[in-house]
């Protein structure tokens, strides 16, 4: 049995880090696995398995998630988002720093994705915030940082994959990511305020109040946001829609804004749906290997063999947590966070609700750990799409990035010890459809 | 033979058009069911059926064209940490292992799909869509994804650049 392990573990360790395609790598360990151990027609499971899961009902969300976020890519929100977001901080200490997180978390609430979220926000700001005479290292950080809202904060990427493949409600999900979302950001933007407070130099002496009346006119620039925020949370949270036809609906809306914004060029539609199917294709390439490895483990035994290993240090619930929170750090550091879940979630979950966990409260950890690997080195989504964007190092960018981490693992730590942060929501909202 | 290798790259291509396609028909498809339900009374038996099946397809025709233009993540520590020579015959590597697991999942694409077809397997749906479209498709896209690593490892042979740079400039987030 522990050779079985070894041997698998062994197997997807060497195809990872050698840099095979998560995707494909995906399938070798199942597919040796099973061919070495077990008399099982490995290719028809393999064939019926990527059938089943690229065909749930429920995944259907994510294509039209992801191509909504691509068409507000390439049109003018974001410069809208900062238009209507930046007089308001004008009063608060690091003034328009808080615009990286306030962005972002109105975003959040329309994208479901770190990467895109990073990269809409940061077009705008980025620049805006550089040329101002801003510390860079506070601007690339807060946006870093912020950016990760984008999966914790409803819609959520991940919390519909984890959602398909721990059969939890998407929805139950959506609403339980929404309390630990915001304290979050409230968490960003008191960080920004402190370290502003202390040192004065970090943001340039510019006055620029706004008259109250300006500023109330300066709103209507948000429109479009709240108006994708209506129709995306409203249909869903209102009972009219499935998280699924929520998006399709987001995509109407998506289009109607950049419509009317006149960014809905052939040229840009095209890029929009290419650009879409290539993050499709991507993602679902490795859940469909994600599937195929967790059946293919269990058939091996795998998760029995390392839960009954881990059982024998008999860790209290929280000491569980505590080394899971750690490992995820790790395996975050070389594996893109999503990934890292999907392949772990056949061993981790059945550990977590042995040990007597919420199955939607560990999504939301495990969304939290996520966020925490989009922005540490070497691979982190977040620090790439940054890069892209300012052409620093991944380096400085991770180094400026680091007080956000401490205080995104700050926030796993208070989820596991007050839980109902997580579960409170949930719980109350009555779900009608 | 840079002309086969431009053409698996069009197929690819092309693929991918098509795949976008059928996401934008995804929403269409859903937009249409809540239309019917809400205003019509009337839910269509087939939307959330034949969306699942575009998904499904579109995520395997756009798998080639994403591979040509990096769109597939992988774990780049190993490569960054050694030096440049080394660092392609591990790109090497794993581009050959990445092709033998696209031949196996090809083949299995195809076998599936091949057995719904001899087989007139359908859906389990009022509808009952015969499963050898969609699987079929699917399939088709596998044989893209697994001729696309071919094609790589014949581009490292001969030298060429691997990747569509600009095209993973045009379409790519980061």
């Amino acid at each position: 049995m522990t050779a079985i392990v070894s041997t698998v573990l062994l197997i997807l360790g060497f195809t990872l880090g050698m840099g095979v395609w998560v995707g494909l790598a995906l399938f070798s360990v199942g597919f040796i696995g099973l061919e070495v151990f077990k008399n099982i027609p490995v290719e028809k499971l393999m064939a019926q398995l990527s059938w089943n899961v690229t065909t749930t009902p429920e995944l259907i969300a994510l294509p039209l998630f992801i191509l909504m976020a691509e068409i507000l890519f390439h049109s003018h929100l974001s410069s809208s988002l900062f238009t209507g977001l930046a007089p308001w901080t004008m009063r608060l200490p690091g003034r328009l720093l808080h615009v990286n997180v306030l962005g972002c978390t109105m975003f959040a609430a329309i994208s479901g994705s770190s990467a895109a979220t990073t990269a809409t926000v940061g077009r705008i700001t980025l620049t805006e915030l550089f040329n101002r005479g801003y510390n860079k290292d506070l601007a690339m950080g807060s946006l870093a940082g912020a950016g990760t809202l984008g999966f914790l904060i409803p819609p959520s990427i991940i919390l519909i994959i984890y959602g398909v493949l721990s059969e939890t409600s998407i929805l139950k999900l959506f609403i339980a990511g929404i309390i630990p979302g915001f304290m979050l950001a409230a968490s960003y933007m008191a960080y920004l305020g402190i370290r502003t407070t202390l040192n004065k130099s970090l943001v340039p002496d510019e006055n620029l109040t706004v008259p109250f009346v300006e500023k109330l006119k300066g709103l209507r620039h948000l429109g479009p946001v709240v108006f994708l925020i209506l129709m995306v949370l409203g249909s869903m949270y209102g009972g009219y829609a499935s998280p699924s036809e929520a998006a399709a609906v987001g995509v109407l809306g998506a289009a109607l804004v950049s419509a009317f914004q006149g960014t809905m060029t052939a040229e840009n539609a095209k890029k929009a749906a290419l650009g879409a199917v290539r993050t499709l294709s991507m993602i679902g390439l490795i859940v469909a290997g994600a599937y195929f490895l967790s059946i293919a483990m269990g058939y091996l035994g795998v998760p029995r063999v390392i839960a009954r290993e881990i059982g024998a240090l008999e860790l209290s619930p929280i000491m569980l947590i505590l080394m899971l929170l750690a490992f995820y750090a790790i395996l975050g550091c070389v594996l893109e966070g999503m990934s890292s879940i999907v392949m772990t979630l056949p061993i981790t979950l059945p550990l977590i609700t042995a040990a007597g966990f919420d199955k939607i409260w560990f999504g939301v950890f495990l969304v939290i750990v996520v966020e925490m690997a989009q922005i540490t080195p070497p691979v982190g989504f977040n620090l790439f799409v940054i890069q892209g964007m300012t052409g620093e190092s991944i380096g400085r960018i991770a180094k400026a990035t680091f007080p956000f981490f401490l205080i995104m693992v700050g926030m796993a730590l208070l989820i596991t010890f007050v839980p109902s942060v997580v579960t409170y929501l949930p719980s109350v909202i009555e779900l009608r459809g | 033979m840079r002309r086969i290798l431009v053409l698996i790259d069009d197929i690819g291509r092309y693929s991918a058009y098509l795949a976008a396609m059928l996401v934008v028909g995804i929403a269409v498809l859903i937009l249409a069911e809540i239309f019917s339900r809400n205003v019509l009374n009337i839910s269509l038996s087939f939307s959330f059926e034949f969306s699942a099946y575009f998904m499904a397809t579109a995520i395997f025709l756009a798998a080639a064209f994403t591979m040509r233009t990096g769109g597939h993540v992988r774990v780049s520590i190993l490569s960054s940490a050694v030096p440049p020579q080394v660092a392609r015959l591990v790109d090497v590597v794993a581009t050959i292992i990445g092709t033998v697991l696209a031949i196996i999942l090809a083949y299995a694409m195809i076998s599936f799909a091949w057995k719904a077809g001899i087989t007139g397997r359908t859906s389990a749906t009022i509808d009952e869509t015969p499963l050898v479209i969609p699987q079929g498709i699917m399939a088709f896209g596998a044989l893209m994804l697994a001729l696309q690593m071919i094609a790589r490892v014949i581009r490292m042979i001969m030298g060429d650049e691997v990747e569509d740079q600009e095209a993973r400039k045009t379409y790519g987030v980061e």
